[in-house]
């Protein structure tokens, strides 16, 4: 009965599929329920479903009680409950924006790919830039460097951001970029050097994609890479600013598409 | 007179000895870590197979991405100007060369007498060189040598819709997780390839005869979709990974020559 009384209660979803992971946020009167990160190596359909129904499940919500859900990502096409699909691009920025109401910029990192909007005072996207062409700059060079230095991701991080020096890496390509760290390492140059180098070979990446939005205080990094404390600290002294960083970057996709999702299904 | 090219290749290293206008021997060998001492490796087989010293010979021209590492050159030059001179001995009529090695690709068109007019080159990414294919021939667990003719069986060619060798990786990966046949993901990977290389050759312009060189010119698949692409037969070398070293030893004669 007390659905007719107007309380029932609105819950909406972004879901964010990516290269590596998915990403669910499950939103309720502008409040956060859930939100979660799955590594999985399924279809984006399968596992799109799979992380819905534990969240559904954590917050006792049935699929009939979300009012609206909105998908992007790469994968963004795949995810059978959708009501709506947006890009990339708007969701981080609107996720960004929410979580830190400054941010006139945002970069957002990926496993394969990255994406810098500029923003205007009310939030809205008014320039952007991608690379999604080229494993160079992006989450996949760094994880496929784990394996070659064997260092886990967020300890080459720290090493990276605490590194005196960096060791040149010339080549532009991840593919020849691996085959240079391997002989950098046979040649003896430091762990620590050659760590810092790879952090450097992305951040110059991502400086390219910065530059062709123009760079407006304040700066946030959303995305998987945005934990690695390696790239922000080696991309704040290029670009002369402070970067300020989400407390869960790699959510911010789907907490936008969440938002919007609120927005297009009438919510708060 | 006896001259010697060598050409150090990103994966591949060769020595050629030239005596007159004959191609007496030559040696292929990996190139590895080392190249000072591969192309040392390569002269010694080239050398015993035509059982000749190395104190014999009047002239060494090295070339190639290791050319640097060749102590016992006289002389070095960059592999472009080799590739011309090579393809131009074995087909006079060659006005466009196709260079496919394992980690770079060049476009070179040239003149009648065996010079280049013009060249553009890729080595910058791997997508559209040997290095892709490699890659893949990996993850689809074939080896390099049988992909080509492998590729041409394929009923239904998959559209491969990455570039990059590191993305085409994942989504091989995932095609093959989806039970593609991995018959029509290797046609689709020889598609991508084609298309990344045929951009480059548009850049110098084809005239015929079009040759193509590099391990590459042994993938049929390859070859097939290029001459597709340009609208041209394709002039193969019956060793297309010697034609830079091929071209060496020509310009080393060159010199030995006028320095009598």
């Amino acid at each position: 009965m007390w659905r007719w009384l107007g309380t029932e209660p609105m819950a909406f979803a972004g879901v964010d599929v990516g290269a590596e992971t998915v990403k669910l946020v499950i939103l309720n009167e502008g409040e956060i329920l859930f939100s979660k990160v799955l590594a999985t190596e399924e279809e984006g359909a399968v596992a799109s479903r799979q992380l819905m129904e534990e969240g559904l499940k954590e917050t006792n919500l049935s699929m009939e009680e979300l009012s609206y859900v909105v998908s992007t990502g790469s994968g963004r096409a795949t995810v059978p409950f959708a009501n709506k699909q947006r890009s990339e691009q708007l969701c981080h920025a609107r996720g960004a924006r929410w979580s830190i109401p400054s941010a006139q910029t945002v970069l957002d990192v990926g496993a394969e790919g990255s994406r810098a909007m500029k923003l205007n005072d009310d939030g809205k996207v008014i320039d952007f830039a991608i690379n999604s062409k080229c494993a160079s700059g992006t989450g996949t060079l760094l994880r496929a460097m784990t394996k070659i230095v064997e260092i886990p991701m967020e300890e080459m991080g720290i090493m990276a951001a605490n590194a005196k020096s960096a060791a040149k890496i010339s080549s532009f390509c991840a593919v020849f970029a691996e085959s240079e760290v391997i002989s950098s390492i046979h040649t003896g140059v430091s762990e620590e050097s050659i760590v810092a180098g790879i952090h450097e070979s992305v951040v110059s990446r991502l400086l390219e994609v910065l530059r062709r939005v123009g760079l407006v205080e304040d700066v946030v990094v959303t995305g998987g890479v945005a934990k690695n404390i390696g790239i922000i600290k080696r991309l704040e002294p290029k670009i002369g600013l402070e970067i300020k960083v989400p407390r869960d970057p790699q959510t911010m996709g789907a907490l936008g598409a969440a938002l919007m999702a609120q927005e297009m299904g009438g919510g708060s | 007179m006896i001259v010697s090219g060598v050409d150090v290749g990103s994966r591949t290293t060769c020595a050629l000895l030239l005596k007159d206008n004959e191609i007496v021997s030559h040696s292929l060998i990996n190139t590895g870590v080392q190249s000072a001492s591969t192309s040392r490796k390569a002269m010694d087989e080239a050398l015993e197979s035509a059982g000749i010293a190395l104190e014999d010979l009047d002239y060494i021209m090295g070339c190639g991405y290791g050319r640097f590492l060749v102590p016992f050159a006289n002389e070095i030059v960059t592999e472009i100007w080799c590739h011309a001179r090579g393809a131009n001995w074995y087909f006079p009529t060659a006005r466009t060369i196709l260079d496919m090695g394992g980690q770079d690709c060049k476009a070179i068109r040239v003149g009648p007498n065996g010079d280049h007019t013009n060249f553009i080159m890729n080595d910058k990414c791997a997508a559209g060189t040997g290095r892709f294919l490699e890659l893949m021939a990996e993850v689809l667990g074939f080896r390099l040598e049988d992909i080509g003719e492998m590729s041409l069986k394929s009923k239904n060619p998959i559209k491969i819709s990455s570039m990059c060798a590191v993305f085409a990786k994942s989504e091989v990966r995932s095609l093959v997780r989806r039970r593609v046949d991995k018959i029509d993901i290797l046609s689709g990977l020889h598609e991508a390839i084609s298309v990344r290389v045929h951009s480059l050759l548009k850049r110098v312009g084809v005239e015929k005869d079009f040759v193509i060189t590099g391990g590459i010119a042994n993938n049929i698949a390859v070859v097939r979709k290029m001459e597709e692409k340009v609208g041209l037969k394709a002039l193969i070398p019956d060793e297309p990974q010697i034609v830079g070293a091929l071209g060496a030893a020509l310009l080393a004669r060159e010199r030995a020559m006028r320095e009598g």
